[in-house]
């Protein structure tokens, strides 16, 4: 195993979270490799400082019996979350029903003549929204749009590609290939089709 | 008996004030703690936990189910510290580097410890936003990629990218408090 596939894999391998196979293989690594070894030294000692801080100052006990205290007050207070035994019962709530009764039927009349005056307009809508995109093949065709076919092909099918010209920012973070190939070969094609849509509906408003 | 979440759910659309208290006295502790994480300063945290409560009460007619409750209160708390964040102004991510130089937090005396906690909370506030919610959910929390993702509402792959890449800059933040090169065995 390499050194750079062992660091992407450091922190899973620090956690405990990898299958047993590869953390032996990493394990392995480790103890031969000093590089490695201190990166992997350097990842835990991380770990364990943020792990150091898991206490906060607690407040009183008072402190927890005034907050319930007062997120009741404020939920009585509030509007109610509409109890379902009292949704169809008392006068006022018929009458509000049937103010939206007669509402839909007006607005309905209103729709139906609209639509009759502007039946010869023919309205088609050729850009698919990325909310659109949920199945492969429509993902497929709003990758294109950004990127050439064949690399949109290699972004589903590889893990290199996924990021070229991305910029940086884009996920708040650096994505250099050397540390991204890790993290995506660990992806199902179904969890890399999600993170490419986020990327796409990011992209989207400097197109 | 203990009802599960649902069930006090259910109770709470049934007209039942009592049931939702138990929802927030078994929430209470870890919302508070999420969100003093996220906004570092006891009075905000407690102001957004109550509106944490108070959204999840005024929501509950449309929270589908389709995750656990304890998710979708997450969710809620996150937004409301990112919102609050952003108006309070967002802090830019800044590398600090050199701050301490001690090795073993375990032999540190308590006003250092003390001192080491406000370091190691100051570098997390200053990570990218999402690098900050997956490091506090994972680390202080003991969610998986999977919850965070569904809190977040992203993609398991950008939960992890996030994650990565927020040890990696807190471990250069931190490069001056570990020495690795002491244990290493070969």
């Amino acid at each position: 195993m390499k050194c750079k596939h062992v660091q992407q894999k450091m922190i899973d391998y620090a956690e405990h979270v990898l299958n047993g196979a590869a953390q032996q293989q990493i394990e392995q690594h480790v103890h031969t490799c000093r590089e490695c070894s201190q990166e992997l030294k350097a990842i835990q000692g991380t770990l364990e400082l943020l792990s150091s801080n898991a206490k906060i100052h607690e407040p009183p006990e008072q402190f927890w019996n005034d907050f319930t205290t007062d997120v009741m007050r404020k939920v009585r207070n509030a509007e109610p979350a509409a109890p379902v035994g009292s949704l169809f019962s008392g006068w006022h709530m018929r009458m509000a029903m049937a103010c939206v009764l007669v509402f839909m039927l007006l607005a309905g009349i209103y729709a139906y003549r609209v639509l009759r005056r502007s039946s010869s307009v023919m309205v088609t809508q050729t850009n698919e929204t990325p909310e659109d995109a949920t199945d492969p093949s429509a993902l497929d065709a709003a990758l294109q749009t950004i990127v050439p076919t064949e690399l949109s092909q290699d972004m589903l099918d590889t893990e290199f590609a996924l990021f070229d010209d991305m910029e940086s920012s884009a996920l708040e973070m650096d994505s250099n290939d050397t540390t991204l190939d890790g993290l995506l070969s660990g992806m199902s094609d179904e969890e890399k089709r999600a993170l490419l849509l986020e990327l796409y509906k990011m992209r989207k408003p400097s197109q | 008996m203990k009802h599960s979440d649902f069930e006090l759910i259910d109770r709470t659309l049934g007209g039942n004030g009592d049931a939702f208290e138990e929802l927030v006295n078994r929430y209470k502790k870890s919302v508070y703690h999420l969100t003093y994480r996220m906004v570092h300063d006891y009075e905000d945290a407690a102001d957004l936990s109550q509106e944490t409560f108070l959204k999840v009460y005024q929501g509950l007619l449309k929270f589908k189910r389709k995750s656990s409750f304890h998710t979708w209160l997450y969710r809620i708390a996150v937004n409301l510290c990112i919102n609050y964040l952003r108006k309070k102004g967002n802090r830019q991510f800044v590398e600090l580097d050199n701050i301490h130089t001690v090795q073993q937090p375990e032999v540190l005396n308590k006003l250092e410890m003390e001192e080491l906690q406000d370091v190691v909370s100051h570098a997390v506030s200053q990570l990218p936003e999402k690098q900050r919610v997956s490091v506090i959910l994972r680390i202080y929390h003991g969610l998986s990629h999977k919850e965070i993702s569904d809190i977040l509402g992203c993609s398991v792959g950008t939960v992890k990218a996030n994650y990565f890449h927020a040890i990696r800059n807190l471990r250069k933040t931190f490069k001056s408090t570990i020495n690795p090169q002491e244990s290493f065995e070969s």
